[in-house]
């Protein structure tokens, strides 16, 4: 079943700027998403729907606005004996001069976005102590009543948003913890010529919640009801479409690569993946690769680590002489060299390196010899072998 | 034999000087001697291979006639006697021939199984000529 925007936001416990900032849609439109002043293009709802983890169908197009938080929670009556608290509309008020002194009340007047009248710079109601104001937010950044450092919030306790309830404590018109916002402490500062609220201790019995902001706007009817030419649409009614892009061509690519590599055919396809290749979406793709990949891992045999694997040339490799040399190092076999200028030299062999060997004599002496001057070399035959170097022909 | 087979033989011949020697004596830039002795495609300028040949003191056309010819055509005559499991005869340069059947080669020699059982190992940079024996 579909849900409004803000229920959904509020579930995956996101501000409305981090839904911004993942679903890469400016916050004033998600707060008019939210406030269902705007139905929510095709292109924001997967948007929306991506950054939240959830299906586009899960949103609905249209929203409820979110319901008027409870009235805010009583403060803390004033000890008895000590003086009453002094109003905060006895002074200078802020503003004075804005068009908020008009005494209109926050929500009576046009909607908050309406442009210009929330201009930035100008003071306006949920001003926090950072000097980014709330509802219309200063430097042009629209906010609702945002706390500090103007994040967004319907009066947000601690500037997080929400519109007036759900969350215990944080958000809501009766904010909490005195900070911006429409129940923080400067709400309580004034504006205009309508007096300070005061605590409710004050005023005797809760505010009632406050009627939809729609209902005091009389003169601007809803965006829908302005334009009779466009039907409003049932949120469960709409085409919908994809709620994943379908599979990139180059993941096809991959894994039409990675099925011929485990032999499989259009069948076991089927079967592995449920629909044919063509049909599978990004997602499914995505999942189907790493499952034939892991599948490929299965049956390659493990490396043996250590070796290094270099492609087959015949002299690429040097090994051949080494494991020779090797056996006949371990053997103790004398060694019979010829070197480029026709000398010979004999010896049992006592080490090599990939340029020189190093042989023992018969009389003890050690001598090195370069491989550049050696021209073939051979294991000495034994004294009643047959043919003793009778390859070597002038 | 393959100019880079040819020049590790010179080197041989002069001594044994390193690469390094080689690149210092000639004036060849550095790496670009040991490229040209070690690498199994055509390496070397003209220029480099006549300041290379002056150092060996040989004519410069030994080592020019030789680039094109690619060390690689003996590994390839060295398979194909392995693959057709024929003897293949060695020429070198010290004058020298072996024959035998290939067991194995590599990098810097090649193993050759004599007829009378016993193994040779020649070093490939004293290869001169090689034919493989017809059966």
């Amino acid at each position: 079943m579909a849900l409004d925007l803000w229920q959904l936001r509020r579930q995956k416990r996101m501000t409305i700027e981090e839904l911004a900032r993942t679903a890469g849609v400016h916050p004033a439109l998600i707060k008019a998403y939210e406030l269902g002043e705007r139905s929510i293009p095709e292109r924001d709802l997967e948007r929306l729907a991506s950054a939240l983890e959830i299906d586009v169908e899960e949103i609905k197009e249209l929203s409820d606005p979110p319901p008027r938080g409870p009235s805010r929670p009583a403060a803390p009556s004033p000890l008895e004996g000590e003086p009453p608290r002094p109003r905060y509309d006895s002074g200078p008020r802020y503003d004075s001069g804005s068009r908020y002194d008009s005494g209109s009340r926050y929500d009576s007047g046009s909607r908050y976005d309406s442009g210009s009248r929330y201009d930035s710079g100008r003071p306006s109601y949920g001003r926090s102590d950072s000097g980014r104001s709330g509802y219309g937010g200063s430097e042009g950044r629209p906010s609702y009543g945002g706390g500090e450092a103007g994040r967004s919030g319907y009066g947000g306790g601690e500037g997080r948003s929400g519109y007036g309830g759900g969350e215990a404590g944080r958000s809501g018109y009766g904010g909490s913890e005195g900070r911006s916002g429409y129940g923080s402490p400067n709400y309580n500062r004034g504006y205009g010529d309508r007096p300070a609220p005061r605590y409710d201790s004050e005023r005797g019995p809760a505010r009632p919640p406050r009627p939809d902001y729609r209902q005091d706007r009389p003169d601007q009817p809803d965006r829908i009801e302005r334009r009779p030419d466009r039907p409003l649409r049932k949120p469960g009614g709409l085409k919908r479409r994809p709620q994943v892009a379908p599979a990139r061509p180059s993941q096809l690519e991959h894994l039409k690569i990675l099925l011929q590599q485990l032999d499989m055919s259009g069948d076991d396809l089927l079967r592995l993946a449920g629909k044919p290749l063509s049909m599978l979406n990004r997602r499914e793709a995505s999942h189907l690769l790493t499952t034939c990949q892991e599948m490929l891992a299965e049956r390659k045999p493990e490396r043996p680590k250590g070796k290094r694997q270099r492609p087959y040339l015949p002299e690429s490799v040097d090994e051949h002489e080494l494991v020779y040399l090797t056996q006949i190092q371990l053997d103790e076999n004398p060694m019979h060299l010829t070197l480029f200028n026709g000398a010979t030299l004999e010896g049992t062999l006592k080490g090599f390196s990939p340029y020189a060997l190093t042989l023992v004599t018969s009389g003890g002496d050690e001598v090195t010899v370069q491989k550049l001057a050696i021209a073939f070399y051979q294991v000495k035959p034994s004294p009643d072998g047959e043919g003793a170097d009778q390859d070597g022909e002038s | 034999m393959s100019a880079s087979d040819y020049l590790r033989y010179l080197r041989a011949v002069k001594g044994g000087p390193t690469p390094q020697d080689i690149e210092t004596a000639t004036g060849v830039p550095a790496g670009a001697y040991r490229q040209i002795e070690q690498r199994y495609r055509s390496m070397g300028t003209e220029e480099e291979l006549a300041s290379l040949a002056a150092y060996f003191e040989v004519p410069t056309e030994e080592l020019t006639s030789r680039v094109e010819w690619s060390r690689k055509a003996l590994s390839a005559a060295l398979v194909v006697a392995v693959e057709q499991d024929r003897p293949i005869q060695l020429a070198l340069r010290n004058g020298h021939t072996i024959t035998g059947k290939v067991q194995w080669s590599d990098l810097g020699a090649a193993l050759l199984k004599l007829e009378d059982g016993h193994e040779v190992v020649v070093q490939r940079h004293m290869v001169d000529r090689w034919q493989i024996v017809e059966a």
